[in-house]
């Protein structure tokens, strides 16, 4: 079971803080999560091409595979400042 | 002051903890709270950030600056949660021996925050309606790499 993370416009669009993923191969590259993502909620799909991932304070890249113990954490486009 | 809070930006504990008497320039910016956007009026916004990686950003862009410019302190701080119109959301503080410096310090400073750090805009608008401001997706070393070879 992985917990992704989503801030910003994804929760909106989720209506959630965080989503609850099973059934993934092991272990899953972050562009895996992102297609059962998009498959399972669809609503979250149109977001998921310009969002970045992160693991604790650090970015993972699509083709990384994670360690599912840990939330996958999904940033959409950033406006700070 | 810590580098993200959900307290008002103190300018003048920036300036205290940046004081250089080899300095003979001082560069502030400050991105404040406006009353529109797009075309519509605000009444207010709510900033969001992803804690752990907001910190280590901003944290990161300090040293940066410091190696990228002959610039001598730099400090940079973002509000989160919920602001009035006219309240700052970010300061930049940057002191130098000389302005140019100073003010192309503090420059790279505000425009490589605005694409690297994990914060998120929710403007309320006057006629009651709300949405996240849509941004740029956030810079990574990837794009930046590809970036840097065209």
């Amino acid at each position: 079971m992985l917990t992704v993370e989503l801030f910003g416009v994804l929760q909106q669009a989720a209506g959630d803080r965080q989503l609850q993923l099973d059934a993934l191969p092991e272990p899953p590259t972050v562009a895996a999560v992102l297609d059962q993502l998009a498959r399972r909620h669809p609503a979250l799909a149109p977001h998921l091409r310009r969002v970045a991932c992160a693991q604790g304070d650090s970015l993972v890249r699509q083709d990384q595979t994670i360690d599912t113990s840990r939330p996958l954490v999904l940033l959409p486009p950033v406006s700070g400042g | 002051m810590s580098r993200m809070t959900e307290q008002p930006l103190d300018m003048g504990q920036l300036l205290r903890e940046t004081e250089n008497d080899a300095c003979g320039a001082l560069v502030v910016f400050g991105g404040i709270v406006r009353n529109h956007h797009a075309g519509k009026g605000v009444s207010g916004m709510s900033y969001s950030a992803y804690g752990p990686m907001a910190e280590k950003v901003l944290a990161e862009l300090e040293q940066e600056t410091l190696q990228k410019f002959p610039v001598s302190e730099c400090r940079i701080v973002h509000r989160t949660g919920d602001l009035a119109i006219g309240e700052a959301s970010v300061l930049v503080v940057v002191r130098a021996p000389h302005r140019g410096d100073a003010f192309d310090g503090a420059r790279y400073a505000i425009d490589t925050l605005k694409v690297r750090l994990p914060v998120w805009k929710h403007d309320f608008y006057e006629d009651g309606s709300d949405a996240y401001q849509d941004g740029v997706p956030l810079e990574t070393a990837a794009s930046r790499d590809a970036e840097n070879s065209q």
